[in-house]
């Protein structure tokens, strides 16, 4: 490929490493090339040497190699938070993506943390199997044992559901 | 064919879009470079070193896919500098030695195995 230089280069090493695992939340998909050709204006666009289309938003970028007579193209996307990684592959209708937190990042509280009634099924499971394995709970919140969690007893409340003993 | 913004941006300022904040140590040491200069008899591009000097230590912007060089370990092979490799190792990146004090110089890709790789 012909005509790169090194502000191209660079704008294509920072963007390709961006979704690659650069940012804290990286995704791929499929999206429709309907809908990158209508982005809104609140993104930039650059074709780097590479051929890949690029599109660049605050803290969110999205990479398309350009697709040639096909209405579905492959992107790798990019953002710093979940959020803005889940409203990249909403703008853009991902048909099915990947997505996932680099190891050093940390997790945030939007990634899907189970709700309260979730916990509670949980919670209600785990004494269900610990009372199975014949251990004797401490905690009927969520099945701790004293060997377990050494300090519950002393502190009267469960150290792991918060349940009073 | 779909539409693209003609000009590039300066990759500090989508560096700092991207990956902010840049810190005072994100960046290879003045004392690094002028040694990698000094070794090699070239200097680097004012935009490369510029770039180095900001943000050479980030490994999340500068050593996922592509990797940029350490100054220890810059090197001139074929009369480039070559400053960037990919993760694999199977591509290097470098500006002409004799194109080094251009503004925007061009940039040359090597396979690891030499020529082109496109």
């Amino acid at each position: 490929m012909t005509g790169r230089t090194l502000t191209g280069f660079l704008c294509e090493m920072l963007a390709e490493n961006a979704v690659q695992g650069g940012l804290a939340w990286c995704g791929l998909g499929q999206a429709a090339v309907e809908a990158i050709r209508e982005a809104g204006a609140r993104w930039e666009r650059h074709t780097f040497a590479d051929g890949i289309l690029t599109l660049v938003g605050e803290g969110t970028v999205l990479r398309v190699p350009l697709p040639q007579g096909q209405s579905l193209g492959v992107v790798h996307g990019g953002a710093r938070t979940a959020g803005g990684l889940q409203a990249l592959a909403a703008e853009f209708g991902f048909t099915r993506s990947e997505r996932r937190r680099r190891l050093d990042a940390p997790p945030e509280a939007d990634e899907g943390a189970p709700d309260e009634p979730s916990r509670a099924a949980l919670r209600v499971r785990a004494a269900a199997q610990a009372a199975a394995a014949g251990i004797r709970a401490v905690c009927a919140g969520c099945g701790a044992s004293l060997v377990t969690w050494a300090d519950t007893a002393a502190r009267g409340v469960c150290s792991l559901c918060g349940h009073a003993i | 064919m779909l539409a693209s913004d003609t000009r590039f941006p300066d990759p500090l300022d989508l560096a700092v879009r991207l990956f902010p904040p840049l810190g005072a140590g994100d960046g290879f040491s003045e004392a690094a470079l002028a040694d990698a200069e000094r070794r090699l008899g070239v200097p680097m591009p004012a935009r490369l070193r510029a770039y180095c000097a900001r943000t050479g230590e980030r490994d999340e912007m500068n050593r996922t896919r592509y990797c940029l060089i350490p100054p220890l370990y810059l090197f001139v092979r074929d009369g480039l500098l070559l400053f960037s490799t990919t993760d694999d190792g199977s591509r290097y990146a470098g500006v002409p030695v004799d194109a080094a004090g251009a503004d925007d110089p061009p940039v040359v890709l090597l396979s690891s195995e030499g020529g082109s790789p496109r």
